[in-house]
């Protein structure tokens, strides 16, 4: 019965295409006798395309100048002025929207659908970035990244962590990453953008859901400083590894360290890493033993991690819209007609086939199984090296800020008696 | 002891912070929250059963696709027009005749052996084995005709696109022009919104018109005098719905009227003094699965009738021709 | 070997950049709702992130058949044909009546006062032309990389258009 309807809703679309041919739409205007002019029809510009541009120029100048004062002229106050900038121009100003961390998942859902238009904007905000920290550290995350900046100046009593608490922590982010590609890749969601929680305030306008993780995580941040960027932010993952191989980096000493332990204490983010004595040398022996375990352990994780995500991948599936469609369609075979939702009634007047629905669908949910193996592999894979991170200990001398999870932010050169051109 | 206490309650905190965005994103919220600005088109369209005198007594498919306009001649035969195809049946719906046309026709009407088919913007004229005997020009290259009717060797022809009734002799020539504005007469023109626009004849072969825009049927002599009109402007049944209706007229041979209204999506019957009776069809005889949205189709395309006083409608959206008796 | 990583960073990057940017549309793109698709479900007032939403109703005036009994302005139950809020159909109030000569009327919508909820889309595309239509106003929207009443249409009726062609009205003729 139900496809013969569908067939007759098919046959009126056609009718309808032919309909407007015939001319029947055609509306002639009144006749007014008295001299009157029909208004037009107003069409609003949106926001000059030049202006678009100026943004990435903005972006390119509070970079250098950040770096200029990380680098060079090693000064908090300088990148705390840019920061402030920063919240201003990019946060509320801007709205905070298109920004660097949320460009990751339109990258994505460009690599994976070509029919995705992306903007020359968005490839710079991912880009420029990434270059700069390449090549002279995360002097985005000190000063250019609103949602960064916010943190960074309400972080006024912070309270360090315990290693392994961070490093724990520290693997969110990679699973926060993983979601926001699969569902970018799936082209079902900007996850990242969805959840954003300082947009509610640069926008001066929340949901309630929104209002209330922007204001825990700012009162959170008091204490435990920057927990988004720390804990949560995806685009923080891609930089801590460009980071670690960057040419040139924050040094807390200008000169050479003296171990005189006074910035021991004092970045709020736990980055400075200590220097090893030298009588806490391995033995080799244990060392290899150690990398053996690791080198089994490891690979058993990604593939428990993989095949756990798997399981998971009809609950991921469903948020995608055109799953929980053919879903609900299903269902509500059996159901009466009056309780159906507007989305079946709607996509039942639409007229369109089922079958495509349904194929569309399963599509889909393929896509997400396998994505559901590699999601879940890949933390497996993140799970098992950060373990390995803590059980090795790092030899190195002098206080260094460790080159990934460094924000540059600048706080520990203030502390650092070492004049420059000392020796 | 402080700061422990501090950094358990903060990570309390951001846990529930993960939670709560979780929770957020497999949720299936907003999906069946009421509308409260919701304009109940159901509601509105629903029409109490006891209303209805009429019953349907039958319907039929075509081979022709596309159904348009439809007219009944004293000897019962049917007259359709489709999609660039007329056909011709007899009262047991035997295919009598069945021939091409350039396009589709807007209007289709019999009399003297001769079929009136209203083709965009002019008339064309078929004889009874299917060959085009006249195609005449039309009034003027924009007009658009919706509806034509021919009584004692006149034929009127109504033209929505310049909103007048033309009167042409059986030569083709142009008689007269109703309804063209002239404010020394008082006439102000008929009022047409949208490209619905019927006329028919009477009891006595006399010329009723639908002046859309004022909800008003007006009855005209052949000089374009007006005789008389009525008409009620209002949502209930009453009355003529929406901006510009009734969009389709049929007078049954005891001189009561027949109208279809779109948008609301109901027939019904009025008397001679134009007095509303009761209800043909309404919108739940259409079998539309579009109950509360709009379409900005009507769903019925034409309405006749024949001298038992059965009415017959072109439903448009499953594209069949009902017929409807007394009940 | 920093120096090879880099060195592959940076080729990566410009690699990903450049293949992306072959794709690219001149200008950029905004959202967009399709009224031929819209079924007025009144959720692009409570949807969008800003509290007055940036979905407006435009009218077409071309299209408008300026009746009387207009379909979008009034209530369908009126007994007298005026202006009184009671009988409007708007629950802001955001249509304003002008009467211009026997029996035409022009219709304007304040867009300071319209939340978009399509009340009065439904009711000019029931009973009348169709002029009123539900469009995303861009000196409003701040086009979000994900529109939030786009993920919430029944209708599926929100894409992405080109900036300089950027309004889907039916019956409009720029």
């Amino acid at each position: 019965m139900s496809k013969k309807l569908i067939s007759i809703f098919l046959f009126l679309l056609l009718i309808f295409s032919g309909i407007d041919s015939m001319a029947k739409q055609r509306f002639p205007k009144p006749e007014f006798e008295k001299k009157y002019t029909v208004p037009d029809t107003q069409i609003p510009a949106s926001r000059a395309l030049w202006l678009e541009y100026f943004d990435v120029f903005m972006l390119v100048i509070c970079l250098s100048v950040v770096t200029w004062f990380v680098l060079k002229k090693r000064s908090r106050l300088g990148v705390l002025s840019v920061s402030v900038f920063s919240i201003i121009y990019f946060g509320f100003y801007r709205k905070g929207c298109v920004c660097a961390v949320g460009s990751m998942q339109n990258i994505t859902l460009g690599l994976f659908n070509t029919e995705y238009h992306i903007p020359l904007t968005v490839i710079a905000f991912f880009i420029i970035p990434l270059l700069f920290t390449l090549f002279f550290g995360r002097t985005f995350c000190a000063g250019v990244c609103p949602l960064g900046a916010i943190q960074d100046i309400v972080a006024l009593r912070s309270i360090s962590l315990k290693k392994w608490v961070q490093a724990m922590l520290g693997l969110i982010p990679f699973v926060y990453l993983g979601l926001a590609i699969l569902y970018a890749a799936t082209s079902t969601d900007f996850v990242i953008c969805r959840y954003d929680p300082f947009i509610g305030i640069y926008r001066l306008n929340a949901s309630f859901l929104m209002f209330s993780i922007g204001a825990i995580l700012l009162l959170m941040g008091i204490f435990i400083a920057r927990p988004y960027c720390r804990f949560l932010c995806p685009y923080g993952v891609l930089l801590n590894w460009v980071s670690r191989i960057s040419k040139k980096h924050l040094t807390i000493t200008p000169a050479e360290c003296i171990d005189c332990r006074l910035c021991e204490d004092s970045c709020p983010f736990g980055a400075i890493q200590i220097p090893t004595p030298e009588k806490i040398r391995e033995n080799r022996f244990i060392t290899v033993k150690r990398l053996m375990f690791f080198c089994i352990v490891i690979p058993l994780l990604i593939f428990l991690g993989g095949w756990t995500g798997s399981r998971f991948y009809e609950n991921l599936s469903m948020v995608n819209l055109k799953v929980r469609l053919a879903n609900e369609l299903l269902m509500s075979k059996n159901e009466a007609n009056e309780s159906q939702s507007i989305e079946i009634t709607t996509f039942k007047s639409q007229g369109k086939p089922e079958e495509k629905l349904y194929s569309e669908a399963s599509v889909i949910v393929k896509q997400f199984y396998s994505g559901g193996w590699i999601l879940g592999g890949f933390i497996g894979l993140v799970f098992g090296l950060t373990l390995a991170q803590l059980t090795f200990v790092h030899y190195q001398k002098g206080y260094t800020p460790n080159k990934g999870t460094c924000l540059s932010c600048g706080r520990c050169m203030d502390y650092c008696p070492v004049k420059k051109g000392e020796k | 002891m402080r700061q422990k206490i501090i950094i358990a309650v903060s990570l309390l905190l951001f846990f529930l912070v993960i939670y709560l965005i979780t929770k957020d994103f497999f949720s299936n919220h907003a999906k069946n929250e009421e509308n409260p600005t919701e304009y109940n088109l159901a509601k509105l369209r629903s029409i109490d059963s006891s209303q209805f005198c009429y019953k349907e007594s039958r319907h039929f498919k075509l081979s022709m696709k596309g159904l348009n306009a439809i007219v009944i001649d004293s000897a019962y035969r049917i007259f359709i027009a489709g999609e660039n195809e007329v056909q011709v049946l007899d009262s047991s719906l035997n295919k009598l005749l069945d021939f091409t046309t350039d396009s589709t026709a807007d209007a289709i009407f019999f009399s003297n052996n001769k079929i009136y088919l209203a083709i965009q913007n002019h008339v064309e004229i078929y004889d009874m084995k299917g060959k085009r005997v006249q195609k005449r020009n039309p009034y003027l290259n924009s007009s658009f005709i919706t509806s034509l009717v021919a009584e004692n060797n006149r034929l009127y022809v109504a033209d929505a696109a310049n909103n007048v009734v033309l009167c042409y002799n059986e030569d083709g020539s142009l008689k007269s022009i109703i309804g063209k504005k002239d404010s020394l007469k008082g006439e102000q023109g008929f009022i047409i919104p949208s490209m619905y626009f019927d006329i028919a004849l009477g009891q006595y072969n006399d010329l009723w018109i639908v002046n859309p825009g004022k909800h008003l049927l007006m009855n005209y002599n052949e000089k374009g005098d007006l005789r008389t009109s009525w008409g009620l402007a209002s949502m209930q049944l009453e009355g003529f719905s929406g901006c510009c209706n009734p969009a389709q007229l049929a007078i049954l041979p005891d001189g009561s009227f027949v109208t279809y209204e779109k948008g609301m999506e109901r027939i019904k019957i009025y008397d001679q003094t134009g007095k509303y009776k009761c209800v043909v069809a309404g919108e739940s005889d259409f079998n539309s699965k579009a109950i509360n949205n709009f379409r900005l189709d009507a769903m019925v395309n034409d309405i006749a009738t024949d001298l038992n006083g059965t009415v017959y409608v072109v439903d448009a959206v499953s594209d069949v021709v009902r017929m409807y008796v007394k009940k | 070997m920093n120096t090879t990583l880099r060195a592959g960073v940076v080729i990566g990057l410009c690699g990903v950049g450049t293949l992306l940017a072959k794709r690219t549309l001149n200008g950029k793109t905004v959202w967009q709702l399709d009224p031929s698709k819209c079924v007025q479900c009144g959720r692009c007032a409570t949807s969008c992130v800003l509290t007055s939403s940036a979905v407006k109703c435009v009218h077409v005036y071309e299209i408008c058949g300026y009746c009387d009994l207009c379909g979008g302005y009034l209530k369908p139950e009126v007994k007298d044909l005026n202006t009184a809020a009671e009988n409007q159909l708007c629950p802001t109030s955001a249509i304003r009546r002008k009467f211009v000569e026997e029996p035409f009327f022009q219709y304007d919508i304040d867009e300071k006062l319209c939340i978009g909820c399509g009340k009065c889309v439904k009711g000019c595309g029931a009973f009348g032309n169709g002029s009123l239509q539900l469009q995303v106003r861009h000196n409003i929207c701040v086009n979000c990389n994900q529109c939030s009443i786009a993920i919430n249409c029944p209708a599926d009726a929100f894409r992405r258009v080109p900036e300089n062609n950027s309004n889907l009205l039916k019956g409009f003729t720029k």
